[in-house]
């Protein structure tokens, strides 16, 4: 049987991936998750990686199983408590076979088949969202049955770009991507008139996502966040370094600008235009607008 | 009490070069303490000195995280003192291996109530270590952490959108925008040298089987022997073959567009 493991309804990778490995699925959906057969409540105010401990003894994995869940903050944390309950190896599977996972090592300059006679827990792109009523489950956790979480409470706080506004990258057709080449949070909207004229979601570098905080987390695209196989992607400003490669170099046709003629973005790109960003981008989104 | 800082001593894979069997050659690539360490501990000295605390720095590795110079490193970035543990084989450990060392070593430190890493290693970039540190210790886990502070009962933890409280132990993954560093000076790296180094050979951390329980300074709730994982196959990614084509000058946007079309890509809503 495959395990998934998930606070969110985008599980539909990992239900094709279950499906292909046989021998059932069962999903365990921590909070309101749409297709559990499994519940866990999360009390309101109580942050869901405080229920990792609780969570993990709901996986009782067999040697030769999989646990599978989607590649999210939230599920690393549920991952790690999994993996260490059940000595298991924890990886960020390219995708998963009955006998183990394709793992990307090294900024992806290498691809490992990995297997293991124990379980297997493996972090995947989640996919889209799986329908159905999030408040029905085929079994409830009985919570005295399982450890108590320490003590912990969660607020929200309203320091960063809206969660609300995060793309569902896994989905995308099309994916514009702004990187360093941009100077301040603002500038973002030539990015977002070019992403508006291709009817394309917006991403971001790692620096952009994490370090500048300039577009929410869940929108970044390599290694530190998605990887994404878009018919088209444009990346803006981006110098192309081996980490946002691993997760953009799967996009059917990718598209470069960028000031720097010796970026390594060139050499992974179909199209480029060497030039200042903040000059060729009103001129392309105007031309696509006219010619497309 | 103490706070700890898990750091990783690592080659950066942008300068190391992949084999056509898809082996990785490090052999060019100079080894650092991995790019966003510095801000896990930059954040650590900073608690440390609110609290009144130790910094304890605990890696493990091969060998080469032992060396004079790997310790100095991590310690002239703020670290009072290091734990680690080596072992000959550890390139081939996966990460649930490595941090059960990890969180061996924490308990071997013993007080430590707070448990910092960087966001993700520079060589591996899977950023699921704390996880696994924090499963074996049975603590919560926290990832993206943007600032902590001591309370009365624990922690308090600013992430993206939320604060979060805790009351005892934890373990965060700190955000690379945290804290701004700078590159240790030439008396922190002074300083560095004067500070002590245990070094612990993992096997005696008695991880293994049913001794885990009882073993020295393992004071680490080990559940189970962590499975290997065996590499089966191994190959360099197929470059996907790209057409190369670079536009320039003011015609360029246009010269796009009509390549762009010429591909089938229609605008938005078409």
């Amino acid at each position: 049987m495959t395990w998934i493991v998930t606070t969110s309804a985008r599980y539909s990778s990992l239900l094709d991936a279950g499906g292909r490995l046989g021998d059932g699925v069962r999903v365990v959906g921590v909070g309101e998750v749409p297709g559990a057969d499994v519940r866990i409540e999360v009390p309101q105010g109580v942050p869901v990686e405080a229920l990792a401990a609780r969570v993990a003894t709901a996986v009782s994995a067999q040697s030769g199983e999989h646990v599978l869940l989607p590649d999210l903050p939230a599920e690393r944390v549920l991952a790690g408590a999994i993996a260490a309950r059940l000595g298991a190896p924890l990886v960020r599977a390219t995708k998963v076979c009955p006998t183990g996972a394709l793992v990307a090592r090294y900024g992806g300059l290498s691809l490992e088949t990995v297997t293991t006679d124990g379980v297997l827990v493996a972090l995947m792109e989640g996919g889209e969202e799986v329908e159905g009523d999030p408040t029905h489950a085929t079994q409830r956790t009985d919570a005295t049955e399982l450890p108590q979480h320490p003590p912990a409470r969660e607020i929200a706080l309203d320091n960063e770009p809206s969660p609300a506004a995060s793309p569902d990258l896994g989905a995308a057709e099309r994916i514009v991507t702004a990187g360093r080449g941009f100077r301040t949070a603002d500038d973002l909207a030539l990015a977002r008139s070019l992403a508006g004229a291709l009817g394309a979601e917006l991403a971001g570098t790692r620096p952009l996502t994490e370090a500048a905080g300039w577009l929410p987390r869940a929108s970044c695209v390599g290694l530190s966040g998605h990887k994404v196989a878009p018919a088209l992607y444009v990346a803006v400003g981006v110098s192309g370094q081996l980490h946002h490669l691993a997760g953009c170099s799967d996009a059917d046709l990718l598209v470069a600008i960028n000031s720097d003629p010796d970026a390594p973005i060139f050499a992974h790109a179909d199209y480029g235009i060497v030039g200042d960003l903040y000059r060729v981008l009103p001129a392309l989104t105007a031309a696509l607008r006219d010619g497309l | 009490m103490s706070v700890v800082v898990a750091y990783k001593w690592a080659a950066n894979p942008a300068e190391a070069s992949a084999r056509a069997d898809g082996r990785v050659d490090f052999s060019r690539a100079r080894p650092t303490v991995s790019e966003d360490d510095p801000v896990a501990i930059e954040l650590g000295r900073e608690l440390g000195d609110a609290g009144g605390v130790p910094v304890v720095g605990i890696t493990a590795g091969t060998p080469a995280v032992a060396t004079p110079m790997a310790t100095k490193a991590a310690l002239a970035r703020g670290l009072d003192r290091i734990v680690l543990a080596t072992d000959a084989d550890a390139a081939s450990w996966h990460a649930t291996q490595t941090a059960q060392v990890l969180a061996a070593l924490v308990g071997r430190v013993g007080d430590a109530t707070l448990v910092l890493t960087g966001s993700a290693s520079i060589d591996e970039n899977a950023g699921v270590v704390p996880a696994l540190i924090a499963g074996f210790l049975g603590w919560p886990c926290l990832l993206g952490v943007l600032d902590a502070e001591a309370t009365a009962s624990g922690w308090a933890f600013t992430l993206a959108g939320r604060r979060v409280e805790i009351d005892g132990p934890a373990v965060a993954s700190v955000a690379s925008s945290a804290r701004a560093v700078v590159a240790p000076g030439m008396r922190d790296v002074l300083a560095a040298g004067r500070r002590p180094v245990e070094s612990v050979d993992a096997g005696a951390l008695g991880l293994r089987g049913a001794a885990s329980a009882s073993a020295e300074g393992a004071d680490v709730p080990v559940v189970a022997d962590v499975a290997d994982l065996r590499v089966v196959g191994r190959r360099r990614p197929e470059a996907r073959a790209r057409k190369r084509v670079v536009f320039s000058g003011d015609t360029a946007p246009g010269e796009l567009v009509d390549a762009l079309r010429a591909e089938g890509v229609r605008g938005a809503g078409r």
